[in-house]
């Protein structure tokens, strides 16, 4: 019976064992592995398998023929127990146990290598033995280090006091890896150059190196940085070195790309840049490039872009400064010109252009454009030093304010930026974004209406406030004036002047003529409300233009007015005539039907004949004008037309041109002795009477009275 | 360690020469057209004149003042072309402590490259390295920390970023990236590096299992050969030809073209600051001592960038590089019209310094250098210890470790064989 059961247990067991053999066999011919996922089942079968399983499996490192097939079986089950504790706990003890019984040395060692994977403070006593072995004592060693617990290093410390040679150096250099090495894995962070604020501010400092550098690599590579900088400074730079002959052929395709991508690069300045640029261009892309700048040419029309100011060397375009807006206006022209010449020789003593930078030396008055201004953008770098002061006046009135911002006994803690001289409106700019002294600074400058908007280094500091007039507080800013940069006691540097003229806001009217009643005639956008020679007259860019070549004829409102004030801006051609119908009907010359305020370049050689009747402003054939108060051709002219009842006034650019009775003018025959039924009439149309020549309009608006 | 640095003979030559650029004696040009006065002229010394290391002898604008390999038939070979005397060295820090050495060759297998860059750069000397940079991702962080502590210039030798046809792309990168940055193709982009593409992974470098340990051939020590590298028996599969296929030198297919193809796509996506957030992967199981071969690798960054290493190469169709508004495909074919109109209009990347010499002289980092370098072979290290173990990991690209992955981050600085260390 014992002989039975003890078969019996013998049998069971050989099955069991048998069975566990298979499972090992079944094992080994699955490894290597494909894909992962075919062997899942099998790993968690294993997940399952007992200390005999194992020790069958870790067994066959030591057989020749299954040792390879063992170590992907044995490496693929510890990584996969490796992400979850409860199975790396179980196979851990195993791969211990076996580092006794495995006889090779290569199947220690892959032992080893797993337990430095995924071993555990309890692996560390299974691995001692192996520090004494010569051949062994490294990888131990360093499966101990892997393993990294304050025991594992307690273990090292031990092992480098060993006689045994092969140990203490294994456990020295396994100890030096835990002293170096592990912290420095930690806790790294990337250290990148901090972004530049916005890239104003990225230019002020490429400008700034590009000073500093002597290499020609750095300067290439700041030029590559400048070309990606959107704007017409950053392309004025960049254009810069399109003289120096070392750079002229990698600044090229730079200058020409700036230009390419950016469609407010564009005007007669940026023309004559892109055509420098053309000239240096060679390499790789020049004849892509071409190819694109003639297409680029003849899709943008070249009308406004940006013009320089300042052109480095002297002070052309500028002059100095004779008093202010209105004592200016009071003046005869003999007593402008006088004192102008004055005013420039002071100018040309107090203010140094060199090396493209303006300098007011600290003693002087104003510098002021020789150009009058309307609506415009406007760019300039500045830069003073301690206790500066200085600001930039917008038409012809302070001020954007400069200034240093220690000064707190005046307020300049506020930084600089404001409209200073604003009494009703915010003075102050809404943040502090001055660069420290002595550094340069950037102004966007935009003024539009009343309105002006300061940036200061990229930071919008001041945001669509009415500038108040100054020397006039009763009166809006006035309309169009002079630029200025201030001189106020103390050193100030400026350079980078850049400015692009701005048409007039579309269906904008300044506060004060809202109030008085006034209203747009002209929305800036289409002939909306003007009939006529639609076709001939055009709205382009805010503006009514006369096209003479497309079609003749006139040009009338849809509406009537008898009594009004009309206001206008308009530029003349050398030359041209033109016309304003007034009180006219659609049809019939409107000087006789209706009545015209004559338009008129009568400062022009050919109108040396002409009678007062003619002279610009004037009642044609009936009242005359005053002559001398047009501006010359090309520049923009202010114009107000008032009627009410028998009495008419025309003012020009702030003087009374024309004024008179209509009634009376005409009371023993008109001047041009022809019939005038047109001044019989109480109202009709307002019309533009075209006469062949390229007149502008715009700003046209009107006040019924 | 401390700083064996002294002052280097290149740093004297550039004292003197701005010392003696006011009273030249002799004008250059009566000279004769291209002559370099010896002195003026960098001096280089090369560790490892295997296959790599004698191509290297015969780089032009440095002249070869000394040589070192661990096998004599390597070292013998290489005294035979350079044809002039020349130092010649069995041990690498003697070649490294020759003060007429200005620049350090490393051309050795890569478990080496650390250990000697970082024992050059402590002597004061910069550094030309072939790729991959390190074998992992910590001798990389330590190398950059001893060459910048040092100040050394450092040259990683793959160029792709900067010059050459980019294998299938028929173009230089150059284009690429201003196609990327153009924003043409849209954000993130997915890259997709396959044999379709142009870029064959060589799968030939794969190491075998069955090797049985083979005598030590006299003119080897292979003990030095191995250095930090764990002992394992001599087979002459481990060494030169074929070492790339086992781990503990190099990593397969990976290994060898991982930078040529990755480092430029790092550029590309102007990735050189960062490491992706996480690596999947499709391959065979790995062995734990010979590098396999693999399906798909696949990196993603943060922002949703790509880079699919394809070791099959089934789909003809694939494009190089994907993005929601459009596709490039092999040889710069793309989807978008007037592609090269569209290009030559957008700003050019920033010039790269691709002069050795010139960056060694005016101490300007070169185009591939040991940041960028480092992080380009973050990628292949990354890949590397994925593989091993088998599994897909996610990554903290900014600590640089892995994320709740124990063994995986173990991998990423294992400790070397005594005496070496980091």
């Amino acid at each position: 019976m014992k002989k039975i059961i003890l078969s019996l247990v013998l049998l069971f067991s050989c099955l069991l064992s048998e069975s566990q053999e298979n499972a090992v066999k079944n094992v080994l011919i699955s490894f290597p592995y494909q894909q992962e996922k075919d062997i899942a089942p099998l790993l968690s079968m294993m997940d399952k398998w007992n200390r005999q399983q194992w020790m069958r499996l870790i067994d066959s490192l030591d057989r020749e023929k299954k040792s390879v097939a063992a170590e992907y079986a044995i490496s693929a089950y510890v990584n996969h127990a490796g992400q979850q504790p409860a199975l790396s706990e179980k196979i851990i003890p195993q791969l211990c146990t076996a580092l006794t019984n495995i006889y090779s040395y290569s199947g220690r060692k892959f032992l080893l290598q797993q337990l430095s994977l995924i071993g555990n403070n309890n692996s560390i006593a299974a691995i001692i033995p192996l520090l004494k072995d010569t051949i062994l004592a490294s990888d131990a060693a360093r499966t101990i280090a892997m393993i990294g617990s304050p025991d594992a290093v307690k273990t090292l410390k031990k092992a480098v006091k060993s006689s045994n040679h092969f140990e203490k150096a294994a456990a020295q250099s396994a100890l030096q890896f835990l002293s170096t090495n592990i912290p420095s894995l930690t806790g790294i962070s990337v250290k990148t150059n901090a972004a530049p604020e916005n890239e104003v501010q990225q230019l002020l400092e490429l400008q700034d190196q590009m000073e500093k550098t002597k290499q020609l690599f750095q300067k290439k590579q700041i030029l590559a940085t400048v070309g990606r900088i959107k704007g017409i400074q950053a392309l004025a730079f960049a254009r810069s070195f399109l003289s120096d002959p070392q750079l002229q052929s990698f600044t090229a395709p730079i200058v020409i790309r700036q230009v390419l991508n950016d469609p407010n690069l564009k005007g007669s300045m940026v023309g004559q840049w892109m055509h420098e640029a053309m000239q240096a261009l060679k390499g790789e892309d020049s004849a892509q490039l071409m190819k694109l700048v003639n297409a680029h040419v003849n899709s943008v029309d070249n009308e406004g872009g940006y013009t320089s100011l300042f052109n480095g060397k002297d002070l052309s375009g500028w002059q100095g400064l004779v008093g202010n807006p209105i004592s200016r206006s009071k003046m005869t022209l003999e007593q402008l010109a006088t004192a102008q010449a004055k005013a420039n020789e002071s100018a040309r003593r107090d203010w140094v252009a060199k090396d493209g930078i303006l300098i007011f030396t600290g003693h002087g008055d104003n510098l002021a454009t020789a150009k009058k201004y309307r609506n415009f953008e406007l760019w300039v770098d500045w830069k003073i030093t301690e206790k500066g002061d200085a600001g930039i006046y917008l038409r012809g009135s302070p001020q954007v304010q400069i200034w240093d911002t220690s000064r707190r006994e005046v307020g300049a803690q506020v930084g600089s930026g404001g409209l200073y001289n604003n009494a009703i409106h915010p003075s102050k700019p809404s943040q502090v974004a001055d660069n420290p002294i002595g550094s340069w600074n950037t102004f966007r400058i935009i003024m539009r209406g009343e309105k002006v908007t300061v940036y200061l280094n990229g930071k919008k500091v001041t945001d669509e406030v009415t500038l108040e007039n100054y020397w006039n507080r009763q009166q809006p800013i006035f309309p169009e004036e002079q630029i200025e940069l201030q001189a106020h006691g103390t050193y100030v540097a400026y350079r980078n002047i850049f400015l692009k003229e701005l048409p007039d806001e579309e269906g904008r009217l300044d506060s004060r003529e809202k109030a008085e009643g006034f209203n747009l005639l002209f929305n800036g956008k289409d002939l909306t409300g003007w009939t006529g020679n639609l076709n001939g007259y055009q709205a382009e860019n805010g503006m009514i233009a006369v096209h003479p070549e497309k079609s003749s004829g006139n040009l009338y409102t849809e509406n009537t007015f008898g009594d009004f004030v009309l206001r206008f801006d308009f530029q003349l051609t050398p030359g041209a005539n033109n016309g304003i119908g007034i009180r006219t009907p659609l049809t019939g010359d409107a000087a006789y039907v209706g009545m015209e305020i004559q338009v008129l370049d009568n400062e022009h050689p050919k109108y040396a004949q002409l009678q007062p009747y003619q002279y610009h402003g004037s009642v044609y054939g009936v009242i005359p004008a005053k002559r001398g108060y047009l501006l010359p051709a090309g520049q923009w002219n202010t114009e107000e037309i008032s009627i009410r009842g028998d009495e008419i006034k025309v003012t020009l650019n702030g003087t009374v041109i024309t004024e008179g009775s209509l009634s009376s003018a005409s009371q023993n025959g008109t001047m041009d002795h022809k019939e005038h039924p047109g001044l019989l009439r109480k109202d009709g149309h307002i019309g533009f009477l075209g006469h062949g020549d390229v007149v502008r309009f715009k700003n046209i608006r009107i006040k019924r009275l | 360690m401390k700083s064996k640095r002294n002052k280097s003979r290149r740093e004297f030559l550039r004292q003197t020469s701005v010392l003696a650029a006011g009273i030249s004696i002799i004008p250059r040009h009566v000279m004769g057209r291209g002559f370099i006065a010896p002195s003026d002229q960098l001096t280089k010394g090369i560790i490892g004149v295997g296959g790599m290391g004698r191509v290297h002898m015969s780089y032009p604008d440095t002249r070869l003042v000394a040589i070192c390999d661990v096998d004599k038939t390597h070292l013998a070979a290489a005294e035979k072309i350079a044809g002039e005397k020349i130092k010649s060295f069995h041990d690498f820090n003697e070649l490294i402590s020759l003060p007429e050495v200005d620049i350090v060759h490393i051309a050795t297998p890569p478990h080496w490259h650390a250990l000697m860059c970082i024992a050059a750069a402590e002597a004061g000397k910069d550094i030309w390295c072939e790729k991959p940079m390190t074998r992992t991702i910590g001798e990389g962080l330590r190398v950059k920390e001893v060459l910048q502590q040092n100040k050394r210039m450092f040259r990683l030798n793959t160029w792709f970023r900067f010059k050459d046809i980019f294998y299938g792309m028929n173009t230089t990168v150059k284009p690429i990236k201003k196609l990327v940055e153009s924003g043409l193709l849209g954000w993130p982009l997915t890259v997709t590096v396959s044999k379709t593409t142009g870029f064959d992974w060589k799968f030939y470098w794969i190491g075998r299992t069955d090797l049985t340990e083979q005598p030590i051939p006299p003119e080897l020590d292979y003990d030095r050969w191995l250095g930090p590298a764990s002992n394992k028996p001599y087979h002459p599969h481990r060494v030169h030809g074929t070492f790339r296929g086992y781990w503990d030198y190099d990593g397969g297919g990976l290994g060898d073209m991982g930078q040529h193809y990755l480092d430029p796509i790092q550029y590309f996506l102007g990735k050189d600051d960062t490491s992706p957030v996480k690596v999947e992967i499709n391959a065979e199981q790995q062995h734990f001592d010979a590098c396999g071969t693999f399906r798909k690798i696949i990196y993603t960054y943060a922002d949703g960038c790509k880079i699919i290493l394809d070791g099959e190469a089934k789909d003809a169709g694939t494009p190089y590089i994907e993005g929601p508004k459009g596709k490039l495909f092999a040889g710069f074919e793309s989807t978008i019209p007037n592609l090269m109109e569209k290009i030559a209009a957008m700003p050019d990347p920033e010039p790269q310094m691709t002069d050795f010499v010139e960056s060694v002289k005016t101490r300007i980092p070169f185009a591939l250098n040991e940041n960028n370098g480092f992080r380009s072979c973050t990628l292949i290290n990354m890949g590397k210890i994925a593989l091993q173990l088998g599994r897909d990991l996610e990554f903290d690209p900014d600590k640089m470790v892995f994320k709740q992955d124990e063994a995986a981050n173990r991998m990423l600085n294992p400790p070397m064989r005594g005496p070496w260390h980091l």
